[in-house]
């Protein structure tokens, strides 16, 4: 028994790695969504200067998770497409393309994703790339993703100051992990010809302002799971906007 | 992956019961193992190869101050062996620049049995617990990010992780070994056990003491494990929240995760604080305190009880574990 155990367990590593080498060569995107963030419709960097109703704002840090990507089709059905993103914006980017693979062929009308990392990630341990703990983008106290982290300064005229809002908790009523969905209005993707590019604005003026503003003379820091971090994280419904479909 | 473990979970449960029926001795090859009165472990590390390969990496990195900000704290500084993996004689620790911590750093034993980990349980799986002291500003002051940089630019640690993943190094892959290393922690062979698996018998002291256990302690603090890894008070109250900050609920407030009473004799002092210095101020505690909200009630022994729970508390004390040279240097 410890000989055929000892065999199946090398035959198990060379098959690994040959897979890799396989997927390496041969796989291109079925399709490409560019996601942008903007302040009201115009590119947004870090270290600009941007105007609220109330407030000068500028950001810091902007990074945030997308992931369980679903497509919905021309007859209404639904397709799950494994993907875990991971957004930074920086100086000099404010576009970030995500590649998916393993899109059936077919003609879609919407999108649904994920801001943040699904429960199951939030419990399974060290994990690897996007996911990798290193990033910036994970709790070491309260073990669990930051899905969407949002630093920066603002002045109100009257009070200014740092803010500091990190997203996440995964559980129950007060997760912070919303899906969104994206319709594409009158226009269809579509798989079955080339690599369509999918063009989605990320509008941080609307999740600012959304139905109320931010309050961050008020509450400068949210960095823990619970019921501000929820509120914060449906301002996510608010944000994103469906631009254009080109194949 | 999923058939290497269980093979390998096949192949170590035929040598662990190979290893119980002779007299007790340390089985060297075996790193992890299912002591046979234990129930399913929560974490298997990866087994074969690969698993002796993280466990003694895990060992290097588990003793070696690089993971600290100036290189001068290692997991093991505050987590010796003859303390069965605590820090003897000291309330708090103190890491990086001589910060002292909040609470007592605990024994460290039978981990892969554990459901979360740290005092309030706010790490819920042995992969990422390392990254919390670690990256504390009082213990190791280390970002994990920036561990993962030294280790990349320190040739040993690159080329034995590029041995066994042939790959850039990842945090997932050095954070695995120290959880290898760490599950390789195992305290199953003190009297208690012996005695468990019929190869020894308690005396009369431990007897009763074995019986009061049972009728006082046993409803948290239950075998073979000794704790049911729940959150509760034992009425000790310091301003530390324990349980509250994880959950936000007030009822969490001064509760902590039960603690195993294994291996008491070398992990003193006792309680989150490390406050108290001796079994008998333990004792003394439950007798004496006010605070009843998870307990049924104070625990009232005459001196005879003393002796004899005690002597029951001694017989969970494992000196194989404390002398197992593959958990050392």
């Amino acid at each position: 028994m410890a000989i055929i155990a000892m065999a199946t367990m090398i035959s198990c590593k060379k098959d690994n790695k040959e897979t890799e080498n396989n997927n390496t060569n041969t796989i291109t995107p079925s399709m490409t969504i560019h996601v942008e963030n903007v302040w009201n419709g115009l590119p947004l960097y870090l270290n600009d200067t941007v105007q609220t109703l109330s407030s000068k704002i500028v950001f810091k840090t902007l990074n945030y998770y997308m992931s369980n990507f679903v497509l919905e089709d021309i007859n209404g059905d639904f397709h799950h497409i494994s993907s875990y993103q991971l957004l930074q914006n920086s100086n000099t980017i404010n576009d970030l393309e995500i590649e998916l693979f393993d899109v059936p062929s077919n003609e879609y009308v919407g999108l649904q994703m994920m801001m943040g990392v699904d429960s199951l990630k939030n419990v399974s341990g060290a994990q690897e790339g996007v996911l990798d703990p290193a990033n910036g983008m994970f709790w070491n106290w309260n073990t669990g993703y930051i899905f969407t982290k949002f630093e920066g300064y603002y002045n109100n005229g009257t009070t200014s100051g740092d803010f500091t809002y990190h997203l996440g908790g995964f559980t129950g009523a007060n997760a912070a992990n919303p899906v969104v969905s994206v319709p594409f209005g009158a226009d269809i993707l579509s798989t079955e010809a080339g690599i369509p590019q999918l063009h989605i604005l990320v509008d941080w003026k609307d999740f600012f302002e959304a139905t109320t503003e931010i309050d961050c003379a008020n509450m400068p820091t949210v960095t823990m799971p619970g019921m501000m971090a929820h509120n914060l994280s449906l301002r996510w419904h608010q944000a994103i906007h469906f631009d254009h479909v080109h194949q | 992956m999923y058939i290497n473990k269980k093979i390998g979970l096949g192949l170590l449960f035929c040598a662990a019961v190979l290893s119980c029926k002779k007299s007790v001795t340390q089985v060297k090859e075996v790193y992890f193992y299912q002591p046979s009165h234990f129930p399913a472990p929560n974490y298997v590390p990866p087994s074969g190869v690969e698993g002796e390969e993280l466990f003694k990496i895990g060992r290097e990195l588990f003793y070696d101050p690089i993971l600290s900000s100036d290189n001068s704290v290692s997991c093991g500084d505050c987590h010796k062996a003859i303390a069965a993996f605590g820090d003897p004689g000291h309330r708090v620790s103190h890491g990086v620049n001589g910060a002292l911590g909040t609470r007592n750093s605990p024994p460290l034993f039978n981990l892969a049995w554990k459901s979360s980990f740290m005092k309030d349980g706010g790490i819920n799986h042995i992969e990422v617990q390392a990254i919390a002291p670690i990256e504390n500003p009082v213990e190791m002051n280390l970002p994990i990010w920036e561990a993962l940089q030294k280790l990349k630019n320190n040739a040993h640690y690159r080329n034995r992780f590029y041995d066994l993943y042939g790959d850039t190094l990842q945090s997932a892959h050095f954070l695995k070994a120290i959880a290898t290393f760490m599950s390789g922690m195992i305290s199953a062979n003190a009297k208690y056990d012996q005695v468990i698996q019929g190869f020894d018998a308690f005396t009369a002291s431990e007897t009763r003491g074995a019986e009061l256990f049972e009728a006082h302690c046993a409803t948290c603090h239950s075998g073979p494990l000794f704790t049911n890894n729940a959150f509760l008070s034992n009425g000790f109250m310091t301003d530390d929240a324990g349980r509250m900050v994880i959950t936000g609920s007030q009822e969490d407030s001064g509760r902590f995760v039960v603690p195993s009473l294994r291996n008491l004799a070398y992990s003193k002092p006792y309680f989150h604080d490390g406050s108290v210095n001796s079994l008998s101020e333990v004792l003394d505690h439950y007798q004496s305190t006010t605070n009843l909200k998870d307990l049924k009630s104070n625990i009232i022994l005459t001196e005879q009880e003393r002796t004899d729970l005690l002597a029951f508390l001694n017989t969970l004390n494992d000196p194989y574990f404390i002398n197992n040279q593959n958990l050392q240097p």
